[in-house]
Order: C-alpha cells, then sequence, then structure tokens
C-alpha cells in the first residue's frame, strides 16, 4: 500500500473511531420574515419581506460536537444575505471539577447588495463548571475578521452564566473585543445581517447538540466595519440574556441584548420566538426579532417572522455508554408507595423526560415535573430487576444518572434497576 | 352468589391479562415477523416450563423492537438471554428467586462463570445475591477488570458487607471513575473503606475463586 493510501486509511480509521457511538441530524427551517418599523435601505426598505431557508446539520460524536447551517434566500427580489456558519467543539475535559474545551467557528456572509462577502473565524478556550441547576463559563480567544481588501485578528474575552428555577431557564453573557479600525470600505460593507448568533435554530436541534453549543456558545463580537470613525481602536462588548421555557405546549425562547462600544451608538437587539412541535420531527414557529445590521453605525430591522422546522432523527436510538452530563440530570430514585413505584430524577434543564424498560414493555413513558424540576412517574411493579433507560428532549436513551449499569443481550448498556 | 361473582371476576382478570398479553404478541409480530414472533415465544414457553422468568425473555425481544433491531437479531438476543437464565439457575439452585435469576443472567452475560455464581451463593446462603451480582455487572460495564471486580464484590460479601454497603462502595467507585480514576484501581482504593474488609496485602486480591473466563475489553 503507498504511502499515500496509508495515510487516508489512517485517516479514515481515525475519523471512525472519533465518529463511533455518534449522533447525526438535521434540520431545516423555512421562514417568512416580513420588516416593519423604521429599517433603513439595506434591509431594502420599510415593509421589505423575505423567504428565508435555512438547513442545518449537527453532529454529536464521544469527542467533538459540531453545527452547521445555511441561511440562503432562494429568491432574487427578495432581501437577505447567504449564510454559512459552522461551529466544532471538543468535548469536556474534566479537570479538578472544571471542564475545559475548545471551540472554533467560522461565518461566511455574501450581503444582498455587496458584490464580495466578509468572513469571520475565531477559536476560544473555555472553562466552566455547572450543577444540575447553574453553571458559569468563561472563555478567551483569537478572532480573524476578513473583508473586502483588508482582514484583522483581535483577542475577545467572555463571561457567562445560567440557571434554571421553576421550569424556565436563563441565561446571560458578556464579550468583549477589541476593534482596530483599518478599514476604508465601502459603506455598504456594512450590511452584513451578521449580528447575534440566531441560538433560535440551536435551541430544539437534537437537544445534545444545542446545549454543547448555545450554554457556552463562541460570540465573535461585532463585524467590522467603521470608515467614519478613522484610525483609532475601540472596545466593542456585546451584553446577551435569553430566557426558555414551555408554556402551554409551547417553547418560548426570549433572547435580549446590546453591542455596546466605547465610541459609538449603543445598537441593541432581541427576539421572542414561540415553537409548537405537531410531531417529534416538524414544528411551526413564528415570532419578533429586532436585528443589528450594522452595530457601528446602529442600523437594525424588526422582523415578523412565521416559519415551518422539520428534523430528521438520526443514527438509531442506540444507548450511549456516556452518562447525562452532570448539569442535565442526576440524582434517579426508585421508591415504594404500597403497589406502586415511583421512579423520579433531577434534570431541570429538560423540557420533555422519557422513561422506558421493562417495567414498561419498553414502550417510552412521559415523566411529568413537579414544582421543583424533578421528574417523576408511578407505576406498578413487582419486586425485580428491571432494565431502565431515560431520555431528555428527544435526545439520546441512556442509562438514568446514579444507577448501576449492565449489558443486555444486545450489547448495549442499561440501567439496572432493583425493586423490592 | 358471592362465588359466581368472585368466579366472574376472576374470568375478567384473566380476560384482561390475556388481552395484554395478546397486545404484546401483536407487537411483536408486527415489528418482527410472524417467524421471529413465534421463536421468541418458544423460548417464553420453554422459560415457563422450567421455572424460569419468561417476562425477562418478552422484555429482551420488546427491547429489540424498540431499537428497530431486525428480528433474526432480537431471536439470538432472546436465545443468549435464554441461556443465561438457565445457567444462573444452575449455579444458584432451585431456591433462587426472579430477581436473583434476572441479576444471575445479567452476571453471565457480563462474563461470570457458573461456579463463581454458585461462590457468591454460597456466600450468601440466607441472604438474596440480586445486589451483589449487580453491582459486580455495574463494575464491569465501568471497566473493572472482569476477574478485579469479581474478587472485590466476594471478598466484601464474605466480609459481611450488606447490600446497602455494597451500594455505597458502587457508587464511590462510580464517582472517582467519572473523576478520572482508573477503573481497576478505584475499587482497590474503595474496597478497603467497605466495613469489614481488611487491608489488602500490596494491593492484592485474595484468590478465593477460580480464574474468571477472559476478561471484557
Amino acid at each position: 500500500m503507498t504511502g499515500c493510501r496509508r495515510a487516508l486509511v489512517r485517516t479514515a480509521l481515525c475519523a471512525g473511531s472519533l465518529l463511533a457511538g455518534s449522533q447525526l441530524g438535521a434540520q431545516g427551517m423555512l421562514r417568512s420574515a416580513m420588516a416593519f418599523g423604521t429599517v433603513s435601505e439595506q434591509a431594502g426598505g420599510p415593509g421589505a419581506a423575505s423567504l428565508f431557508l435555512q438547513p442545518a446539520l449537527g453532529l454529536q460524536a464521544p469527542y467533538v460536537r459540531a453545527l452547521f447551517r445555511m441561511q440562503a434566500t432562494p429568491l432574487a427580489r427578495l432581501h437577505g444575505p447567504q449564510l454559512f456558519d459552522g461551529a466544532v467543539r471538543t468535548g469536556d475535559l474534566q479537570f479538578r471539577g472544571v471542564q475545559l474545551s475548545l471551540a472554533a467557528r467560522v461565518e461566511a456572509t455574501q450581503p444582498a447588495f455587496v458584490r464580495d462577502g466578509y468572513g469571520r473565524a475565531g477559536v476560544e478556550l473555555q472553562a466552566g463548571t455547572s450543577s444540575p441547576a447553574q453553571g458559569l463559563s468563561a472563555g478567551i480567544g483569537l478572532r480573524r475578521t476578513s473583508m473586502p481588501g483588508a482582514s484583522v485578528n483581535a483577542p475577545t474575552a467572555r463571561v457567562g452564566g445560567w440557571f434554571r428555577r421553576l421550569g424556565i431557564s436563563f441565561s446571560g453573557e458578556v464579550t468583549a473585543t477589541q476593534v482596530t479600525n483599518g478599514f476604508g470600505a465601502d459603506s455598504n460593507a456594512g450590511a452584513s445581517g451578521g449580528g447575534p448568533v440566531d441560538s433560535l435554530v440551536l435551541s430544539r436541534f437534537r437537544p445534545d447538540v444545542a446545549r454543547a453549543l448555545a450554554d457556552t456558545p463562541i460570540v465573535l463580537g461585532p463585524p467590522v466595519s467603521t470608515p467614519t470613525l478613522g484610525a483609532r481602536a475601540l472596545m466593542a462588548t456585546e451584553a446577551r440574556f435569553t430566557v426558555a421555557s414551555r408554556v402551554a405546549g409551547l417553547d418560548v425562547d426570549a433572547v435580549g441584548g446590546a453591542f455596546l462600544f466605547s465610541s459609538a451608538r449603543n445598537a441593541p437587539y432581541g427576539s421572542i420566538t414561540l415553537t409548537r412541535w405537531l410531531t417529534s420531527d416538524a414544528a411551526i414557529t413564528g415570532g419578533l426579532v429586532q436585528r443589528v445590521l450594522d452595530p457601528v453605525r446602529g442600523t437594525s430591522v424588526r422582523m415578523a417572522m412565521l416559519g415551518i422546522r422539520m428534523a430528521v432523527r438520526g443514527s438509531p436510538q442506540l444507548p450511549s455508554v456516556d452518562a447525562f452530563p452532570a448539569d442535565a440530570a442526576a440524582g434517579f430514585r426508585v421508591e415504594r408507595a404500597s403497589a406502586e413505584v415511583h421512579l423520579s430524577l433531577e434534570a431541570p434543564g429538560a423540557r420533555t423526560v422519557e422513561l422506558q424498560g421493562d417495567a414498561t414493555d419498553w414502550a417510552p413513558v412521559a415523566m411529568t415535573r413537579d414544582g421543583h424540576d424533578r421528574w417523576t412517574v408511578a407505576l406498578r411493579l413487582r419486586p425485580g430487576v428491571y432494565y431502565i433507560l431515560v431520555r431528555l428532549d428527544d435526545g439520546m436513551w441512556r442509562p438514568p444518572p446514579g444507577v448501576p449499569r449492565g449489558v443486555d443481550p444486545y450489547e448495549g448498556t442499561v440501567g439496572v434497576v432493583v425493586v423490592d | 352468589m358471592n362465588l359466581r361473582v368472585a368466579w366472574f371476576v376472576a374470568g375478567l382478570c384473566i380476560a384482561g391479562a390475556a388481552r395484554g398479553a395478546r397486545a404484546q404478541d401483536a407487537r411483536l409480530v408486527s415489528a418482527l415477523g410472524a417467524p421471529a414472533a413465534r421463536a421468541v415465544q418458544a423460548y417464553v414457553d420453554s422459560a415457563g416450563a422450567l421455572g424460569l422468568p419468561g417476562g425477562g425473555l418478552t422484555g429482551v425481544a420488546l427491547e429489540g423492537v424498540s431499537r428497530h433491531v431486525p428480528g433474526p437479531r432480537v431471536v439470538a438476543a432472546v436465545a443468549s438471554y435464554f441461556g443465561a437464565l438457565r445457567t444462573a439457575q444452575g449455579a444458584l439452585g432451585p431456591g433462587a428467586n426472579e430477581a436473583e435469576l434476572s441479576a444471575g443472567a445479567g452476571a453471565v452475560l457480563s462474563g461470570m462463570t457458573p461456579a463463581q455464581l454458585a461462590r457468591f451463593k454460597s456466600a450468601r446462603t440466607h441472604r438474596s445475591v440480586t445486589v451483589p451480582l449487580v453491582v459486580v455487572a455495574d463494575l464491569i460495564a465501568r471497566g473493572v477488570p472482569g476477574d478485579t471486580a469479581m474478587r472485590s464484590v466476594f471478598l466484601a460479601v464474605k466480609s459481611g458487607a450488606g447490600d446497602a454497603d455494597l451500594s455505597i462502595l458502587r457508587e464511590r467507585v462510580e464517582s472517582d471513575i467519572r473523576a478520572g480514576a482508573p477503573a481497576g484501581a478505584a475499587i482497590l482504593s474503595r474496597l478497603t473503606g467497605v466495613p469489614g474488609v481488611a487491608p489488602l496485602v500490596n494491593g492484592h486480591l485474595p484468590a478465593i475463586v477460580p480464574p474468571m473466563s477472559p476478561d471484557r475489553p
């Protein structure tokens, strides 16, 4: 075998081992948006309508998670930039109770009215700590922004935290980056269509991937387009918070934030989105958005959006030998109350929790949440040994946290519960 | 009149149970196909005749259905579990209850031999061996070498450890492994914390039982 083939085989084997036990998922969203209010010409003027197609592909492997997505405007007459972005994050490395990971992100934009697009890329070293109901994270990194005829490198620093109470998730973060003017670019270069990370696309996407990338996201800062500011450096800070919950069967996601500049006007943004899942793979989604088009100039657009979201399940739902992340689920309990046995666990960040196993004839049973983020199901069980699996938010089936494991006849790992 | 009512109620209960069983059968037939479903039913019937828990075999089949496993593989898994149940029954004796047989089958699937199962039973003549066997299977599933897991738990059982002590041992080893400790070292270091277990000489487990079959990777 030639050296080149050998290298290819080694790469394939390495990739194969890396991806063994991984989960692949795809999602597409077709969304229409109507701008309203005071809208700049960059957005096509007041009342401009847009139609977006947003396919996304996610991968969750034992050591790496990745998410790639596009935003395309299929009709040339309608306004809207073509976007592509991809993010990759390594699995967490535990070090003295702190979770470390490395993340990288690439984004490319082809604005509607600009001949050449612009791109951003960045890497960030992330550290965080979490418990079932709250967590902190921080990151330092480097961002490179490229625009027609110029590019610049800038360091970034970020701190953030999240907590969950009474079924509502709250998160907030602040990111600072140094921006040095150096562009004598066309004023239309600000029509980037960038702005904040659209975590709403991620919020229901293969939940484990969404959690991996959304909990400690990479925020690369505002696009650089400051021809009016002259040759001086300025600090750009982005502050952002999110609230998410489920109310009356609707997923509610709200994002608010602002780009804060040391020498320019602040640029606020925000959105509220409602999503109703009609089946496990299809949803209707809609909401209101204020999106920043050019944070330095302070131009933004307000849109009302309505769309459909489709998700495609990936590999068969075989249980992973990986445990649930510590902040996802903990404290599985088995308590007998006369003829019934109460099975429960803590999963404060979950929107749905299901259980299946010998106790349910291997049909998924929904668990219900009490007022304190503990999910419970009561089953009539005789004394004996039962194989059990649980899953959160339609994710992978896994042995419940804190129970013994066993290997079933399919060589999968299951939780083993002894009922007295 | 009371006797008639009792017979009527009994009849309703039997009919209800039969309907549940038929629903299960229908699910197996529609998912696996009639031949595979018949093969599974044959194992369930055989288990009943031998005093083995047939519900566990049906559970294995339904687990395969839920995972969209092809019919022939489901039948093979049911056959494998049937064999493990029979092995456990032979090793644990006729007095073993359903939970012990299920735990014993799990231990057999993890690599324990009938001789080692029998030694566990002899070390706990008046108490259930369900929890010790579940703990052994758990340790092996988490990466503790099979022989080390079996000897460690056997030593704890012989030293008088109760089910609660074994559960605590398991939880501590799990915690250590999640924190990054090597699995084999984790069980050895935690074993001496079990009440009644004497310190190991040079970290070496006493050779109480015959060597296991080749350790699972």
